[in-house]
């Protein structure tokens, strides 16, 4: 069986508010019935997986110095606590990214712009 | 000079930057959580569609002047639309791709170039030039997929495509719209059949003349950089355009280049024009699909080919059509290519294949090892519509061909066994032994369907009853050019009125007798 459906079980019982140490027991006991213990380290990087994949919707701003974070925030409209990443290569500007959405309105970005619109032949 | 060119870039850079949109949009991305044999994964492109083409966007890890280097765009196209995720396959350099890499959604799903610029030009399976003359500077895409026109855009096919070849033309008809397969082993002359038929439109008035789409699919590229060459000396290019997606390049684009080939046919059936695509071979596609489909994941069927390779071929070939006049008349005629292993016509694809198209030409390899060029089974091989696109001149002579053929090869196979033959079975073997002489033919060297009709009429009829069977190709030979050179009227009647008429009929007996009396020695004496 698919360790990503073992993973995604486990995470739908999580927040349902089952028990951690019961949901564990309850996945380890099931594999052995089934003669399949040796899925057990890829369900629980599968289930790693998810849970990073999950905050990933978070929002994260990325701006090119950590002063221009406040302005970058203001700008974007997410709340003041939002994470901010500091990439000097993003020139100025500010780069919000939250599930699967990006706003790119970094100096970069625009200037690559520039550049590959004036190259095309 | 250097100045003016200074101003030009200056100048240029001003209206990008004049033109340039400063406003904030929000774009659909992913990220890479896994690549590898030219498949990623993307978590995130929430919007994403089946078949949309999704930018690698390598910049983001880079700087500015990194990104600036960097080699061009490079697009994935998304297969598998899933939970949290979307499969991509990538459509160039995979090593390119790195995990954690940004992929955008660019919305468009995924279009070739199509239009006349593409005439005389080889291609890959997007497109994109390989021949080394230069952009491709058209103004039209289409999608690769499209659905094919329904019942009611359609009409009955009833004009012929000539293939040039007698055994085909006579017994096998061809008509413009439509699917005849092409099968058999390796090394039987498939590929040949199918540039024959496009060397031989030549022949055809340019008016009325098929662009030719050659869609080459896991092919040696030695093998099509000759065939481009036997095009360019026959002067066929320029009616041509050969997609190439070689043994050497990825599934995706060998599992593309078939669907890139019909887009670009369709758009010459669009515009009310005739359209021939030879698909070289879907067997190989076939495979390269088999293996994407593995990379993606999907579960496995018959000899491991996925549960959609029939939907895959059928929706492929279902885009061949003859338009109604209301559409504007145009059509698009496929040649699909099957390779058979040890002539089993009752494997997987073969089957499939031959259910969905209107006939099919079969080439049996004990012919073809016998020297019998094109060595065409005429008991297996069946044209579905065909023969109501046949023109009356051809239905007029090979009408009654086909049943003498197939019986010669039945008392060929008694013969072996039989000591004494009766007079009339004698005569009927060597009948049999002479029409199949006449349909020999080389290579390269289509016939007019007018010469076709001619010189049939000539074996048909007893006119070479008195040839010994290893003069006909001889005689085959010496009597189209004593056609062609004595009597360029009657072969252009023949021609114009694509029949035989009493009048027509009259001065070829005449003709014939003419050329038996000058050619005495290549007939017997008796």
């Amino acid at each position: 069986m698919n360790p990503n459906a073992y993973a995604k079980a486990m995470l739908s019982l999580s927040k349902e508010g089952h028990n951690t140490d019961g949901i564990v027991k309850g996945l380890i006991n099931s594999l052995k019935a089934r003669g399949a213990l040796a899925l057990l380290p890829n369900v629980l990087r599968a289930y790693t997986n998810l849970i990073a994949r999950k905050s990933s919707d978070k929002p994260v701003v990325a701006v090119a110095r950590s002063a221009d974070a406040k302005e970058a925030i203001e700008q974007s409209g997410v709340p003041s606590d939002t994470e901010v990443v500091v990439d000097e290569r993003l020139i100025g500007g500010y780069r919000l990214e939250q599930g699967g959405k990006l706003i790119d309105n970094t100096f970069k970005a625009k200037l690559l712009q520039i550049y590959r619109n004036a190259t095309k032949a | 000079m250097a100045k003016d060119n200074s101003n030009t870039i200056i100048e240029r850079l001003k209206a990008e930057i004049a033109n340039l949109d400063t406003a904030p949009v929000a774009q659909d991305v992913g990220r890479v959580v896994s690549v590898g044999d030219g498949v990623a994964e993307i978590d995130g492109l929430g919007e994403a569609k089946m078949m949309e083409m999704i930018l690698f966007d390598d910049s983001s890890n880079k700087s500015l002047e990194e990104a600036m280097q960097s080699e061009g765009a490079l697009y994935g196209l998304v297969l598998n639309l899933e939970e949290d995720s979307v499969k991509a396959v990538i459509l160039g350099d995979a090593s390119r791709v790195a995990e954690d890499m940004l992929a955008r959604s660019t919305g468009r799903i995924l279009s070739v170039p199509v239009g006349e610029e593409l005439l005389g030009r080889v291609v890959n399976a997007l497109a994109e030039p390989v021949d080394g003359k230069g952009v491709i500077k058209s103004e039209q895409y289409n999608p690769i997929e499209r659905d094919a026109y329904s019942v009611l855009d359609r009409q009955s096919v009833d004009e012929p495509l000539h293939t040039g070849i007698k055994a085909i033309d006579a017994m096998v008809p061809i008509g413009r719209g439509q699917r005849e397969l092409i099968i058999g082993d390796r090394f039987t002359g498939k590929t040949t059949i199918a540039i024959d038929a496009i060397i031989n439109q030549k022949n055809e008035p340019k008016e009325t003349r098929p662009i030719c789409i050659y869609v080459a699919i896991g092919q040696k590229e030695s093998k099509t950089a000759r065939i481009v060459q036997q095009l360019e000396e026959s002067g066929a290019m320029e009616y041509t355009v050969v997609i190439t997606a070689p043994a050497s390049a990825p599934a995706p684009l060998q599992f593309l280049a078939p669907f890139a080939g019909a887009a670009i046919g369709e758009y010459f059936m669009d515009s009310g024009r005739d359209a021939l695509i030879v698909y070289d071979d879907l067997s190989k596609q076939a495979v390269a699909y088999r293996e994407l489909s593995l990379l993606l994941r999907r579960p496995p069927g018959r000899e491991a080919y996925p549960g959609d390779i029939f939907y895959l071929h059928s929706r492929l070939l279902e885009r061949a059509a003859k338009l109604n006049d209301k559409l504007g008349g145009g059509s698009l005629t496929a040649l699909p290519i099957i390779e058979t292993q040890e002539g089993d016509v009752s494997a997987y694809i073969p089957t499939n294949v031959i259910s969905i198209t209107d006939g099919q030409i079969a080439l049996d390899a004990s012919l073809f090892n016998k020297g019998l060029m094109p060595a065409i089974d005429v008991g297996n091989s069946v044209s579905r519509v065909g023969s109501s696109a046949q023109t009356k001149a051809m239905k007029k002579v090979g009408g009654s061909m086909r049943v003498e053929l197939a019986q010669f090869r039945e008392l060929e196979a008694f013969m072996q066994f039989a000591q004494d033959l009766d007079e009339a079975t004698k005569k009927r073997i060597d009948s049999g032994r002479r029409l199949t002489e006449l349909l020999k033919q080389k290579n390269g060297e289509p016939i007019p369907f007018a010469l076709q009709s001619l010189v049939i009429y000539a074996g048909v009829n007893g006119y070479l009853d008195k040839v010994p069977a290893e003069n006909i190709v001889k005689v085959e030979r010496k009597l189209r050019a004593f056609l062609t050179d004595q009597h360029p009227a009657l072969v252009a009647t023949v021609t114009k009125e694509k029949a035989l008429s009493e009048k027509s009929e009259k001065e070829l007996k005449e003709a014939l007798k003419v050329f038996a009396e000058a050619n005495k020695d290549l007939y017997t004496t008796e």
